[in-house]
């Protein structure tokens, strides 16, 4: 694996949060992974204010992103990221529990570029993940202005 | 411009009268004069009549061009004697002076020349300014008036007396209503209250005559006005009980309007909690499911080389319950999904649909047996995607309990039923159940197999009900143990549809 990309994570649950990065930790795709926990916490990041003041420049490779935040919902964050000269082209897969279509067209019409259920059984949840990790932070191309370590 | 089309009451009106008839006109314009005048000697002419036309000094071309421009051929008229237009001295003053005796004698002979001419009536008209010009003999004019009904009527000969009411001084024009049975004022033919007979215009003891005939009217007229008020007032008081029913339908309407509106919002909030509360469970209910899965499954693993078969069968059981906690989460969320989209119905070919429905399942019955027997199934009105549904769910339980059968006959066929339904049955030679329970059968979450025999959640004749209940229609089932079970589906017909709209 020659570039491996920044992952931004948010997701409030803990669990939810251990449970991933063990999926990602097995195919050793856990260590670019920035993890938050609501969506203010997410825009935080991406506009490099409040906690995320001093972090280096560039965006992530990809954001995942949960529907049902606390503060700042995930709809939200979709929203203002798409209204921003800057981040508008941030590949965004949204990483939820639900099936509801009416999430499903919403995200869609928010302009996301994947939507994955959760799964409850571990394998397939684990599976999602890393084929999840593995796509965007390693084949897909990102947008110009992404980090890149190498 | 056609006087027939333009003027059809009065024509109409004119049209009643005929030979024996003495008339007047009382004009105050050109269009109400010759409107009445022309149109008279039309009727004459179409119905085979002598006309004869009395004008004016001078007057004689005015009245041709009248008639010419009305549609009558004048020329061609007056050719065949059908029409005369006369001056007052060809008529009235042929003897130079006016004697009302000589012109009984005119009228008379002139009746009997027009029928010996092959005229079924003489039908005359005169224009009368002269007469206010004065003449010699006019004093006599309004005997002449009064006796000339009397002379019409025993004459086949008619008679329309012309009057300019602008010309005419008062005294003269009440004795002109006095003399004429009917008057035509203001294009309306008249019946007239106000003639006297000529015995008694031309009698003595006229004033007596007068008071008597005034004293009747005024008493006949108080009589004719009350009445009218009597049946005004019933009148008023059925349209004050119409008004008042009406007002009362109108205030039940809008009660009901009103309750209706108020049940409406009501279920459209019951519907926005269940759709919040499906929302809810969908996100959160699901977490914890995968929380459990999830480090249980990591517990398998790290904790692998110390757990003995017992504690990895308790594993095994946790995570199995998790998954099936999953499918039940599930199956919920879709059964409750099912009553709050909108249906989009259509025609739907249901043998079409049932076809594509059991070659879907075909690749989860490789090994098996199966005999398929699929009728010719009737077009329905439904929405295709939830049929789709009903019998995607009855094809599956037919295939399923089945399974222990060497062959499995599976049968979907339609009943002859009635104007407004159509029936669909899927029939299998599988296990069957107790009719004991055919109630508990569309339960959610009822089942009366267990697990262990047959595998399922317990919502798919559940959701097949609630399908069928969305379209109006209704299912049942008929099965014995180890006998083999049907399940009847009533849909409505696409011409039930057109009904209701």
């Amino acid at each position: 694996m020659s570039d491996l990309k920044r992952i931004l994570l948010v997701e409030d649950d803990p669990k939810d949060v251990e449970l991933t990065l063990t999926g990602l930790a097995e195919y050793n795709l856990a260590n670019e992974v920035v993890i938050v926990r609501d969506g203010e916490e997410a825009l935080d990041y991406l506009y490099r204010r409040g906690n995320h003041q001093t972090r280096a420049n560039g965006n992530p490779a990809v954001m995942l992103l949960d529907l049902k935040l606390p503060k700042v919902n995930g709809f939200e964050v979709l929203e203002q990221v798409r209204a921003d000269e800057n981040l508008k082209m941030l590949p965004v897969v949204v990483l939820t529990s639900s099936h509801e279509e009416r999430d499903l067209v919403k995200s869609y019409k928010l302009g996301v570029n994947g939507y994955v259920v959760k799964p409850v059984d571990f394998h397939q949840f684990v599976n999602a993940v890393k084929e999840l990790g593995v796509f965007w932070a390693v084949i897909n191309e990102p947008p110009p202005g992404s980090v890149k370590k190498r | 411009m056609n006087l027939a089309a333009q003027r059809t009451p009065l024509i109409a009106a004119l049209e009643q009268l005929g030979p024996h008839d003495h008339f007047c006109s009382i004009y105050e314009n050109r269009e109400e004069h010759y409107g009445v005048a022309i149109a008279f000697m039309q009727i004459g002419l179409d119905r085979g009549e002598k006309c004869i036309y009395i004008a004016d000094d001078g007057m004689v071309g005015d009245v041709r061009q009248a008639m010419q421009s009305e549609g009558i051929d004048v020329e061609r008229a007056t050719a065949s004697k059908a029409l005369v237009l006369a001056t007052k001295e060809q008529a009235y003053l042929r003897h130079g002076s006016f004697n009302p005796d000589w012109m009984f004698t005119f009228w008379e002979e002139a009746t009997q020349s027009a029928m010996s001419e092959g005229f079924s009536a003489l039908r005359a008209t005169g224009e009368t300014e002269w007469v206010v010009r004065g003449a010699r003999g006019l004093e006599r004019w309004m005997e002449y008036e009064s006796r000339l009904t009397h002379a019409v009527s025993e004459n086949n000969c008619s008679a329309l007396c012309q009057y300019n009411r602008r010309l005419f001084p008062p005294e003269l024009i009440l004795d002109v209503i006095r003399t004429h049975p009917v008057v035509v004022y203001r294009g309306t033919v008249c019946r007239n209250l106000y003639y006297v007979p000529p015995d008694e215009f031309l009698g003595t003891n006229q004033e007596e005559r007068e008071v008597e005939r005034l004293l009747t009217n005024i008493q006949e007229r108080e009589d004719v006005e009350h009445a009218l008020r009597d049946q005004l007032s019933e009148r008023k008081k059925v349209e004050e009980a119409l008004r008042l029913s009406r007002d009362e339908l109108d205030t039940k309407v809008k009660e009901r309007t009103a309750e209706l509106r108020k049940i409406n919002d009501d279920l459209q909030s019951v519907n926005k909690e269940l759709e919040a509360f499906a929302y809810s469970v969908s996100h959160d209910l699901r977490a914890p499911l995968r929380h459990i899965a999830g480090f249980t499954e990591l517990l398998l693993k790290d904790a692998e080389p110390v757990l003995d078969d017992k504690s990895r069968r308790h594993i095994t059981k946790i995570l199995q319950s998790a998954n099936r906690m999953d499918s039940l989460v599930d199956d919920l969320l879709a059964f409750s999904r099912i009553g709050r989209v909108e249906t989009q119905k259509t025609t739907v070919n249901l043998e079409q649909l049932v076809r594509s429905v059991v070659a879907e399942i075909a690749p989860d019955t490789q090994g098996r047996r199966i005999v398929w027997r699929i009728g010719a199934l009737p077009i329905c009105y439904g929405d295709p995607s939830l049929l789709q549904v009903v019998f995607s769910n009855l094809v599956s339980n037919a295939v399923k309990f089945t399974r222990t059968r060497e062959q499995a006959n599976i049968e979907i066929d339609s009943l002859n039923h009635g104007p407004n339904e159509v029936v669909v049955f899927v029939r299998d030679n599988g296990v069957g159940f107790d009719m004991n329970y055919k109630d508990k059968l569309f339960g959610v979450f009822q089942r009366l197999h267990s697990q262990d025999a047959f595998e399922g959640t317990g919502i798919g004749l559940a959701t097949v009900q609630r399908i069928a209940h969305r379209h109006g229609g209704r299912v049942w089932a008929e099965g014995a143990i180890d006998n083999g079970a049907t399940f009847y589906v009533a849909l409505p017909k696409p011409e039930k549809r057109k009904q209701d709209e």
